[in-house]
């Protein structure tokens, strides 16, 4: 019977190879990736010195420019509104609902599955 | 008084309500190695290493997720779907990628004790046999390798792949089928 001896042959091919195991790090690498990322405090400070460093030089660079008061406030907020395509750019790379197994196989599996 | 485990939905509702590490840490204990195994069905045991990366990349998602999931199918179902659609991702990323050199791959040297003729025959044969596996469709390869390298059974497969157990035993059959076929086109006529 071809299905019998297909059934063993695949048996005894397969047995070969052992069943790996997750490594004993497992839960500590994902401990890791899951923890926020957070600066550590002296590198709070220095973001927040560059980050206020960076606002006076910009004006400063700006009021000394024949340009109105209100133009150069408006420079800065376009360039704080600017960091909002990426901010949202990164709410969009977060996944959402995954599609069903063997979609992308020949095989079909179940298509009335459930849905979470 | 025996304690009885929590639900799923209970854990899940304490991590998203009161933000309780526990809760998800107990998720993760009780579904890594069953998604392991998915990602593993997948992508062949000459990748352990990126299914072991599936499984962490299963559980990143799952925890930014989480608050999506909306509880109307198992909690376990949605993970396994996560777990198999990622593990098809990689394989197809890694398609032309060389597996990677197995560690007992010394110990198969022919001995000078055994028949070195017999180890030869047995080892091509073998290598032909993971070759076809290797050519079936995602769902009949993962199928193939819970059943006969993992020795899972038909509840547990149909529960991993998300389908009923008749359909796995249908998976079973057609691979099976597929296989003798394609061992026969390739000389192996004892199949």
């Amino acid at each position: 019977m071809p299905e019998e001896r297909m059934e063993s042959l695949l048996r005894h091919s397969m047995a070969v190879d052992p069943v790996p195991r997750l490594s004993s790090n497992f839960d500590r690498r994902l401990a890791q990736r899951l923890a926020p990322a957070r600066l550590k405090p002296q590198a709070r400070l220095v973001m927040i010195a560059y980050t206020l460093i960076a606002i006076l030089t910009s004006v400063w660079a700006l009021s000394s420019l024949p340009v109105p008061t209100g133009t150069y406030f408006l420079l800065l907020l376009a360039a704080i509104a600017a960091l909002v395509p990426f901010s949202y750019a990164w709410t969009l790379n977060r996944p959402t609902e995954p599609s069903r197994p063997g979609g992308s196989g020949r095989a079909h599996p179940r298509r009335n599955g459930p849905t979470a | 008084m025996p304690h009885e485990p929590a639900l799923d939905n209970d854990l899940i509702k304490a991590y998203r309500d009161r933000g309780d590490q526990a809760a998800f840490t107990e998720l993760v204990c009780r579904y890594r190695e069953q998604v392991f195994r998915v990602a593993l069905s997948i992508l062949g045991p000459s990748f352990a290493a990126e299914a072991e990366e599936v499984t962490q990349e299963v559980f990143v998602r799952v925890h930014h997720a989480i608050d999506s999931f909306r509880g109307e199918a198992q909690f376990s179902s949605w993970v396994y779907r996560i777990a198999f659609n990622q593990a098809i991702n990689v394989k197809q990323r890694s398609r032309y990628q060389k597996p990677h050199l197995r560690e007992d791959v010394l110990a198969v040297c022919p001995s000078p004790l055994a028949d070195p003729l017999r180890q030869f025959e047995d080892s091509a044969q073998r290598t032909l046999v993971m070759e076809c596996v290797e050519e079936l469709p995602e769902i009949y390869q993962a199928a193939v390798r819970l059943h006969y390298w993992m020795g899972e059974g038909m509840d547990e497969i149909a529960a991993l792949l998300g389908v009923a157990p008749g359909t796995v035993k249908s998976y079973l059959h057609r691979a099976r089928a597929l296989l003798h076929e394609m061992l026969k086109e390739r000389g192996m006529g004892n199949a």
